[in-house]
C-alpha cells in the first residue's frame, strides 16, 4: 500500500505504512494501547497534538475516549487521578513551561502513583524555537521522582516508545513523562502500524459501576511520606528495570575502539550521529567508530545499562542538552559508586562549578553546536589516538570557511519579525496607544503570553515584561506603585481564562483608593487561542451565550465583561477595535483618570475570520450572488514616502515600490491581503497624509447598484460639462 | 559511508504556503522511490522502511508575515544499497548541509544563506520578488538592501542559482499568488536539481489538490518549467527584477537633462506651467555655478521632488477625480478618500486674506478626524471637482510663495557651502531628498533639515581641519539619524556636539560613520 494513498492516517489498518506527523503517531500508539482519556493545554511545539485531537474528536467519542481541552495545565494534570484509582490509561499534554503550572497537582499525583498507564506528553523546547524561556522537563521529573522517556527523532521509534510508555507506567506504577522535543514534534515521516485501534475496557460509555474509597490513595501525611519514599525505593527502580528488560536504550558498538565512548539521550543522538558522520567517524545507518549509548529512559538511567557500557571504558563523554545536567549527575553518581575514579567522565563545561568539559551548559545541541563540541573532543580529548586528525581539521576549517563566506549574506539579510496579521483587532489598540505615548510620554507595558506579545517587535516596541501566563495584571500592580506612569496590562482571552481570572482577585484584594495606582487593564477578546493556531477556549463564540470546545461540544460561554465586573475590579468597557474614535477616547479617558480602568477589546481574530469569510465569498461568487469586496490602497502619486504611517501600523499587507513621480519609494497595499480594517485610515486621523483611500468593488451588482451608478454617472457627466 | 542523503530547505513567509511545497516534495520523493524500486526490482527492500525520508516543519507562529521554514531530509531514491540497520539523521539542517534551498522570497533565501547552510555544490531556487519586512518599512530605516546585491551574494555562495519572479509570472497569468509555490516546483522539476522525475511531482500534486485548485497548480507547474527553459535560452540577467536597472547599477546613470525634463514635465502637469518655469529659473542659477556636476543633479532633483511638488488640496482633489474616473471605467467600484483638512493646509492654499479667513473658520470647527469623501458619489465628486477648480488661486497662495522662497534660499545656501567643500554640499543636497510628508511630519522634517544645513555650513568651514571627506561622512551620519518622518533631531544634535568637541580637541579623522548600511549594497529609500 502506497504511503500517499488517501486512507486516513489515524484509522489505517494494521500493517499499513502511512505518512504522518508526530502527533498522529502518538495518538495512534495511545489508542492502540487502550487510551481512556486525554487532556491538554495547547502550546508549541505540541499545539498540533490538540489540533489532531480536535480533528479526531468524533473518533475519540466513538471509542469512548474522554477528551478535554483544559484551560490550563494543572486542570489537565488533575485528570491523572483517574489512573490512580483504576486501570484506565490516559495521556495529558502541555508544553515545557506548562510543567510550572501543573507542578502543584503533579507533585500530588506523582506521590499517589497510578494503576493504569499514565503518560505526560511534554513539548520540550530547549532551543526556545517557540518558547519564551529555556527550561528542562528532566529537572522537574528529578524533583517529582517521575521517569522520563526521551525518544530519538525517528517517527517509528516514537510510535514504539509511546506504546512502551504505557507499559512502563503500569510496571512502575508511576506517571511517566514522554518528551516531545522540537526535532521530533515537528517531524513528519512514515510509520508502519503494528496494531489496531482498541476500545478501552472502561470508557465514557461503559463506566465503572462501583467506587471503593481508599484512604491510602490520598496524598496527605503521614501516608504521603511513605509514598514519597516508595517513589525512589520502588517505582523508579522498576522503571529502570523495564527499560533494561525491553532494551529501550540504543547502544551502538564502536568499530574502532571501546575505550572511549559517548553517552547521550533523545534526539541529541541524531545530531551526534550526524556530526560524527560529517567527520567520517559514523554513518547514518547506526554505525559508529566509537561506542554510543543513547538513553531513551533518560531519567532514571538504568544503572546496569550504564555500568555495562562503562565497564571497558577509559573515558566517557556525556553529551547532554540543557541545564541543569540531570543525566550527567546521575551517571556520575552511578559510575563513581561502582568504579571510583577509574573512569574519566567529561560532560558540561560549567564555570559556576569550576568544571572543565566540552558541552555548553545551556542551549540546544544542534548539529552546528555539536560540530564545535565534537570536533574538540575528537582532537583534544582521549579519542585523539583513534581519529584521523587531518581529516577532522579539514572538515572544521571547511565549516569555518563556509560560515565566514556566509557573513556577507548575513549582512544583507534583514530580520523578518512577526507582526499582527492584517486586520488584527489588537493592532488598533497599540497603534492608538503609541500615538498617545508620543504625546504623553511612554507608558509601561506589562505584557503577557499571546498574540499581543508581538507588540515587542517592529514597529511597536511596546512590551516591557513577560512573566508567564496570566500575570500581567500582577506586574502592573507592582510597577504602578513605583513609577509615576500609567501601566498598561495586556491580556488575551485564552490567557485570561487560563490563570488571569485569579489575578484579578489578587489585584482587587490589594487595591485601596484611586491615587494608589494608575493601571489600564486591556483584555483582548478575540475568541480563539490564536497564537498557537486557533484552538477553542472558553471565549470561543458559537451562538448566543454558547461556546464551542475542542471536543466539538456546545457549552456555556462566560462573558469577559461580566466576569471582570463580578470580581469588582472596575466596570469594563467593551469596545469595537475598528471604531478608532471611540477607542482613542477610551484610552485618553484612562490616561486622565487615576486608579484602574478596564477595556475589553472585542473583535474576532482576523485570521480565523478572514479564512471563513474567504470561503463564504468564494461560494457566494460562484453562485452569482452580490458580493462587496473592499480593500485599502495608497495613491502612489500622493504618497510622499515618509513612511510615518509605518511607525504606527506595520501591517503585513503593505509594501514598498518606486515612486512613479518622485524619487525614492512609496508605500503600497496588496489588495489581496488587505482586510479593509481601516486602521490605515489612521494616517489621516493623525493628519499624516491624504494618500490612503478605500476601494469597494461590487461583484455581481444588483438593480439598485446599477441604478445608483447610472444616476451618479449622469450627475457627474453634467458637472464635467460645466 | 552509506547512501547519499539529500537535504532541502524551503524558506518562506507565513501565509505563502511554504509548508505545502515541502509536503509535495516529500510525497514526490516517496512516489519516486517506490516507482524506481519497482522498476528496478528492489521494491521489497524499501517497502518496509520508515527511515528513508523525514520532513521537519517549524509551525512557527500562526500569524502571517513571520519567517517560516521547513526541511526535507531523504536518502537518494535511486539507491538500492540500503543499510540493514535503522538510519537516524538530524532533521534540522546545519552548516554546508543543503543540497537545495528553495525560497519563496529573496530576503528569506539570503537569511538562510547567511547562516552558512549553503555549500559549494548547493542549488538555490528563488522567487526574486521582494516582500519588505517591518524593519525595512519603518521610517527609522532609510536603506534597504539592493536585490541585485543579494542575488550576487547567493550566486557566489551556491553552485547553481536559479532566480525567477514567480509573483510576476503568477500575476500575469491570472493565478493567485499562492501558486508561486507550484511555479517554483516547476522550476525545480525542470532544473533536475533533485533526483526526482517529472511524473513523481505530478503524482504528488494530484494527491494534494483536486478540481479547480489542481488545474491552477498544474498550470503553474508548467509555467515554472517554461520559466526555467526560457531563462536557459539566454534571457538577460535581472531584467525581471522589479526595480529599474538604471537605479541599481549606477547612481547617476540617468543624464541630467533627462532628469530635468522629467521633473519639469511633472511640475507642469501637476501645478501648472508657472511653477515649472520658476523651477527652470532656479535650475539655471544652480547650473551657472556648478555646471552640471553631482551637486546640480542632486539639488535640482530634490528641489523638484521634495520642495516644489507640494500636494496641496487642489492636487489631491484632482488626483482623486482622475482615480475615480479610472475606476469607474473598470466596473462597479466606489472610492472613499480619507482626507484631513487642516486649517494650515487650507490657509496656505488660498491667497492672502481669504486664507486667513478660512483658517479662522476651520480652526473653530476643529477637524481632528479625517473627512471621508466618497469620490464615486456625485456629491463627493462635486466637492473635489470644485476644489480642483479653485486651483487658480494656487499661484497667489501663501504656501506657493513660501515654497518658492524656501527653495531659492536652500539652493543659495547649498551653493555657498559648495564653495568651501563640494562633498558636503552634495551630501546636504542629497539629504534634501528626505524632507517628506505632509502637515506635522513635513514641519518636523523641515526643522531638521534647516538644522542639518546649519551643521553642514559649520562642517564645511572646518574642512581644512578635518581633512578629506570626513565632513561629508559626518553629515551623512547626521542625516541618517534623523528618521524619514523627522524624528531624531535631538539625537542628531547630541551626536553633532560630541563630534565637534572631539574635532576641537584636534583629534583628526574622527569620522562618525553610523550608517554601516550606507554602503553600495543598499538602496536609499
Amino acid at each position: 500500500m502506497s504511503v500517499i494513498s488517501s486512507i486516513d492516517p489515524l484509522l489505517a489498518p494494521r500493517g499499513s505504512k502511512v505518512l504522518v506527523g508526530a502527533s498522529i503517531a502518538v495518538l495512534r500508539a495511545s489508542m492502540e494501547s487502550e487510551l481512556g482519556y486525554v487532556a491538554g493545554y495547547p502550546g508549541a511545539p505540541t499545539a498540533s497534538v490538540l489540533d489532531v485531537l480536535r480533528s479526531y474528536s468524533k473518533i475519540l467519542d466513538d471509542y469512548g475516549v474522554y477528551f478535554e481541552s483544559s484551560t490550563n495545565e494543572s486542570a489537565a494534570a488533575a485528570k491523572l487521578v483517574v489512573s490512580s484509582y483504576s486501570d484506565v490509561r490516559g495521556m495529558v499534554n502541555w508544553k515545557v513551561v506548562g510543567n510550572h503550572v501543573a507542578a502543584d497537582v503533579l507533585s500530588h499525583v506523582a506521590a499517589m502513583g497510578v494503576r493504569g498507564g499514565a503518560v505526560i506528553l511534554v513539548g520540550e523546547d530547549v532551543g526556545t524555537d517557540s518558547t519564551t524561556i529555556e527550561v528542562r522537563t528532566e529537572y522537574f521529573a528529578h524533583g517529582l521522582g517521575l521517569p522520563v522517556l526521551d525518544p530519538p527523532a525517528h517517527l517509528e521509534s516514537l510510535y514504539r516508545i509511546t506504546k512502551h510508555a504505557y507499559e512502563l507506567s503500569e510496571h512502575a506504577s508511576s506517571p511517566v513523562y514522554l518528551l516531545f522535543r522540537t526535532m521530533i514534534a515537528n517531524s513528519i515521516g512514515s510509520v508502519i502500524y503494528d496494531g489496531e485501534l482498541r476500545r478501552p475496557p472502561f470508557n465514557v460509555k461503559e463506566r465503572i459501576s462501583e467506587f471503593r474509597p481508599d484512604v491510602d490513595k490520598v496524598a496527605v501525611p503521614p501516608r504521603s511520606r511513605v509514598m514519597n519514599a516508595e517513589k525512589y525505593s520502588r517505582r523508579l527502580v522498576r522503571a529502570a528495570e523495564y527499560a533494561r528488560r525491553e532494551k529501550l536504550n540504543i547502544l551502538l558498538k564502536g568499530s574502532r575502539t571501546s575505550e572511549v565512548g559517548f553517552i547521550t539521550h533523545g534526539s541529541v543522538f541524531n545530531s551526534l550521529l550526524t556530526v560524527l558522520q560529517e567527520y567520517g567517524h559514523a554513518s547514518s545507518a547506526s554505525e559508529s567508530d566509537f561506542d554510543i549509548l543513547s538513553l531513551i529512559l533518560s531519567y532514571p538511567p538504568s544503572p546496569e545499562d550504564v555500568i555495562e557500557f562503562a565497564r571497558d571504558k577509559r573515558t566517557i563523554y556525556i553529551v547532554e542538552q540543557g541545564a541543569p545536567p540531570v543525566i550527567e549527575d546521575s551517571i556520575r553518581r552511578i559510575l563513581s559508586e561502582r568504579f571510583g575514579s577509574d573512569i574519566r567522565i567529561m560532560g558540561k563545561h560549567d564555570p559556576s562549578l569550576g568544571q572543565e568539559g566540552f558541552v555548553p551548559v545551556t542551549g540546544e545541541l544542534t548539529v552546528d553546536v555539536l560540530d564545535e563540541v565534537v570536533g574538540r573532543i575528537l582532537l583534544d580529548g582521549d579519542m585523539a589516538d583513534y581519529v584521523d586528525r587531518d581529516g577532522i581539521e579539514e572538515v572544521m576549517s571547511r565549516t569555518r570557511k563556509l560560515r565566514g563566506r556566509a557573513a556577507e549574506a548575513a549582512r544583507l539579510s534583514v530580520p523578518r519579525t512577526p507582526t499582527f496579521c492584517p486586520g488584527c483587532p489588537e493592532r488598533s489598540f497599540f497603534t492608538l496607544a503609541k500615538r498617545i505615548d508620543e504625546v504623553m510620554g511612554r507608558s509601561i507595558y506589562a505584557g503577557d503570553i499571546g498574540c499581543y506579545s508581538l507588540s515587542y517587535f517592529d514597529p511597536f516596541g511596546m512590551y516591557d515584561s513577560v512573566t508567564g501566563m496570566g500575570s500581567s495584571l500582577d506586574v502592573a500592580a507592582g510597577m504602578s506603585r513605583f513609577y509615576d506612569r500609567m501601566v498598561i496590562a495586556t491580556m488575551g482571552d485564552g490567557t485570561f481564562y487560563h490563570k488571569g481570572v485569579a489575578n484579578v482577585d489578587n489585584f482587587v484584594h490589594n487595591y485601596g483608593d484611586e491615587d494608589d495606582i494608575h493601571v489600564l487593564y486591556v483584555l483582548f477578546e478575540n475568541y480563539w487561542t490564536a497564537m498557537t493556531g486557533h484552538q477553542e477556549n472558553p471565549a470561543t463564540i458559537a451562538g448566543k451565550d454558547k461556546a464551542l470546545n475542542m471536543a466539538g461540544k456546545l457549552v456555556r460561554r462566560p462573558n469577559a465583561v461580566d466576569v471582570i465586573d463580578a470580581h469588582a475590579m472596575a466596570k469594563p468597557t467593551a469596545v469595537n477595535p475598528y471604531d478608532l474614535r471611540r477607542m482613542t477616547d477610551l484610552i485618553w479617558r484612562a490616561y486622565r483618570r487615576k486608579g484602574v480602568s478596564a477595556l475589553v477589546v472585542r473583535g474576532e481574530c482576523s485570521l480565523a475570520r478572514s479564512r471563513r469569510e474567504a470561503h463564504r465569498l468564494r461560494s457566494a461568487l460562484s453562485e452569482g450572488k452580490r458580493v462587496v469586496r473592499s480593500f485599502f490602497q495608497v495613491h502612489p502619486d500622493l504618497c510622499d514616502g515618509c513612511f510615518a504611517c509605518e511607525r504606527y501600523i506595520g501591517c503585513p499587507s503593505t509594501g514598498m515600490a518606486r515612486s512613479p513621480s518622485r524619487g525614492g519609494m512609496v508605500r503600497t497595499i496588496d489588495p489581496n491581503v488587505c482586510t479593509s480594517c481601516g486602521i490605515c485610515g489612521i494616517t489621516a486621523l493623525y493628519a499624516l497624509c491624504p494618500a490612503t483611500y478605500e476601494v469597494k468593488e461590487v461583484l455581481n451588482p444588483n438593480l439598485k447598484d446599477k441604478f445608483t451608478r447610472a444616476l451618479n454617472d449622469m450627475l457627474i457627466g453634467l458637472l464635467r460639462r460645466l | 559511508m552509506g547512501p547519499r542523503v539529500f537535504r532541502v530547505l524551503v524558506a518562506s513567509i507565513g501565509g505563502q504556503g511554504g509548508a505545502t511545497i515541502s509536503e509535495i516534495l516529500h510525497k514526490a520523493v516517496v512516489v519516486e522511490r517506490d516507482r524506481y524500486a519497482e522498476e528496478n526490482g528492489f521494491y521489497d527492500e524499501v517497502k518496509d522502511r520508515c527511515d528513508l525520508e523525514v520532513r521537519y516543519m517549524l509551525p512557527g507562529l500562526a500569524q502571517r508575515s513571520g519567517s517560516v521554514f521547513s526541511t526535507l531530509t531523504f536518502v537518494d531514491p535511486h539507491t538500492s544499497q540500503l543499510p540493514k540497520a535503522t538510519m537516524y539523521f538530524s532533521d534540522k539542517v546545519y552548516s554546508g548541509s543543503l543540497d537545495l534551498l528553495l525560497a519563496t522570497e529573496l530576503n528569506e533565501a539570503i537569511r538562510y544563506a547567511g547562516r552558512g547552510l549553503l555549500s559549494a555544490d548547493s542549488t538555490v531556487i528563488v522567487n526574486e520578488h521582494r516582500l519588505y519586512t517591518a524593519r525595512e518599512k519603518i521610517p527609522d530605516n532609510k536603506y534597504v538592501p539592493y536585490p541585485i546585491a543579494q542575488v550576487k551574494v547567493l550566486k557566489k555562495l551556491a553552485a547553481r542559482y536559479i532566480g525567477i519572479d514567480g509573483t510576476e509570472i503568477a500575476a500575469s497569468n491570472g493565478l493567485p499568488s499562492v501558486t508561486v509555490n507550484t511555479i517554483l516546483l516547476g522550476v525545480l522539476s525542470a532544473s533536475g536539481a533533485l533526483p526526482i522525475t517529472r511524473s513523481s511531482y505530478m503524482n504528488a500534486l494530484e494527491s494534494m489538490f483536486k478540481d479547480e485548485v489542481l488545474e491552477e497548480n498544474l498550470k503553474a507547474f508548467t509555467l515554472g518549467e517554461q520559466a526555467y527553459t526560457s531563462r536557459q535560452a539566454g534571457r538577460k540577467e535581472h531584467e525581471h527584477l522589479n526595480i529599474p536597472s538604471g537605479a541599481v547599477t549606477k547612481q547617476y546613470q540617468q543624464p541630467l537633462s533627462t532628469m530635468l525634463a522629467e521633473r519639469t514635465e511633472r511640475l507642469a502637469e501637476r501645478h501648472g506651467t508657472y511653477r515649472a518655469m520658476e523651477y527652470l529659473k532656479l535650475v539655471d542659477k544652480i547650473l551657472a555655478v556648478d555646471g552640471g556636476g553631482r551637486l546640480s543633479y542632486e539639488l535640482s532633483k530634490n528641489i523638484a521632488d521634495r520642495l516644489l511638488m507640494w500636494d496641496d488640496p487642489y492636487v489631491v482633489a484632482r488626483k482623486y477625480i482622475e482615480l475615480a474616473d479610472l475606476y469607474r471605467k473598470r466596473g462597479y467600484y466606489s472610492i472613499k478618500a480619507y482626507v484631513v483638512i487642516l486649517p494650515g493646509w487650507i490657509s496656505k492654499s488660498l491667497p492672502g486674506r481669504l486664507g486667513t479667513l478660512a483658517a479662522r473658520i476651520l480652526s473653530r470647527m476643529k477637524f481632528v478626524y479625517p473627512v471621508e469623501v466618497n469620490v464615486s458619489s456625485a456629491a463627493g465628486y462635486a466637492l473635489f471637482w470644485f476644489l480642483a477648480k479653485l486651483s487658480m488661486f494656487e499661484r497667489r497662495s501663501f504656501g506657493y510663495i513660501e515654497r518658492m522662497l524656501e527653495a531659492a534660499r536652500i539652493s543659495r545656501e547649498i551653493i555657498e557651502i559648495s564653495m568651501s567643500n563640494y562633498d558636503v554640499a552634495v551630501e546636504a543636497a542629497r539629504s534634501l531628498g528626505y524632507v517628506r510628508g505632509y502637515g506635522l511630519t513635513r514641519r518636523r522634517n523641515m526643522l531638521a533639515y534647516r538644522w542639518l544645513l546649519k551643521s553642514a555650513r559649520l562642517l564645511a568651514s572646518k574642512t581644512q581641519k578635518l581633512g578629506g571627506d570626513c565632513a561629508a561622512t559626518t553629515l551623512r551620519a547626521l542625516s541618517d539619524v534623523i528618521t524619514l518622518d523627522g524624528h531624531g533631531l535631538e539625537m542628531a544634535r547630541k551626536l553633532f556636539d560630541a563630534f565637534m568637541e572631539k574635532a576641537e580637541e584636534g583629534r583628526e579623522s574622527i569620522c562618525v560613520s553610523i550608517p554601516a548600511m550606507a554602503g553600495k549594497n543598499f538602496i536609499c529609500k
